[in-house]
């Protein structure tokens, strides 16, 4: 393990929400999915895609390395895009958003940790810079 | 669900989730105490998840069966997911996670709580 990885240390709590998210977004897409699609599919949809940018970050986390770190990085991107855009949206638009999302109202319903996580992440992939070419010291990956 | 059981896992996953974060601030990871109590969280959750599952099979169901499964699955799956994490962690940052996990029980057991009683 290097000292940049970033799948130890508070990367582990990290990913841990990470997976938290893609099972309770994931499990409750699904039966929603399964059982009253018609009500709200785009609420639906939403949710099923929020589940699965959980679940490719969560991959990215582990995985860790130059790859892992860019499937994160991409996610945290698209999540903190997606919880932004679909907050607002819920406000602005509510009837199209008849029933919750993930990210409906900024995450609201999940106690705006969805608004949190990608910030965090974004904050911790910064604070383990990946390891430079040989020869080169970087202090900031040293933290505690 | 089984209120009683519930406000006993509610109480409990808190002041254990409160406990295990206090020491993540400390800088230590869990102790045996610690560990104990999260393995006998993960099983009365357990036990609670199975009596609603024989409640909704048996016919007594929320209106929004749905939204309420699925919570129950991912309070199920959490604490051995997060006991599990934190021991491939054994520093400050397992008993956070440790932690997490037991507040987040708390938050999904009293979510099941109300839509169950609606």
């Amino acid at each position: 393990m290097t000292r940049s990885a970033i799948n130890t240390g508070p990367g582990r709590v990290l990913l841990f929400l990470y997976a938290l998210f893609a099972v309770a977004a994931g499990a409750r897409a699904g039966v929603q999915i399964a059982t009253k699609f018609d009500e709200a599919p785009v609420a639906y949809l939403l949710s099923a895609f929020a589940a699965v940018v959980y679940l490719v970050a969560t991959i990215g986390f582990v995985r860790g390395g130059h790859g892992g770190r860019r499937l994160a990085l991409v996610c945290l991107l698209v999540e903190l895009a997606g919880v932004l855009v679909v907050g607002t949206l819920s406000l602005v638009l509510t009837s199209a958003f008849p029933d919750e999302t993930v990210w409906s109202q900024y995450g609201r319903g999940y106690g705006f940790v969805p608004l949190g996580l990608p910030v965090l992440g974004l904050l911790w992939l910064r604070a383990r810079p990946e390891d430079k070419p040989e020869g080169e010291s970087d202090d900031t990956s040293r933290r505690p | 669900m089984w209120t009683p059981l519930a406000l006993a896992i509610i109480v409990g996953s808190v002041g254990l989730g409160v406990w295990c974060l206090v020491s993540g601030a400390r800088g230590r990871y869990l102790n045996q105490p610690q560990y104990s109590g999260l393995l006998v969280l993960a099983a009365v959750v357990l036990v609670q998840s199975i009596v609603a599952v024989v409640r909704l099979v048996a016919g007594d169901r929320p209106s929004d069966v749905a939204t309420f499964v699925g919570y129950l699955l991912t309070t199920a799956l959490l604490m051995p997911a997060g006991v599990w994490t934190a021991r491939m962690e054994p520093t400050r940052w397992g008993s956070v996670i440790a932690g997490s996990a037991s507040l987040v029980v708390a938050v999904l057991t009293l979510r099941c709580l109300q839509v169950w009683a609606r």
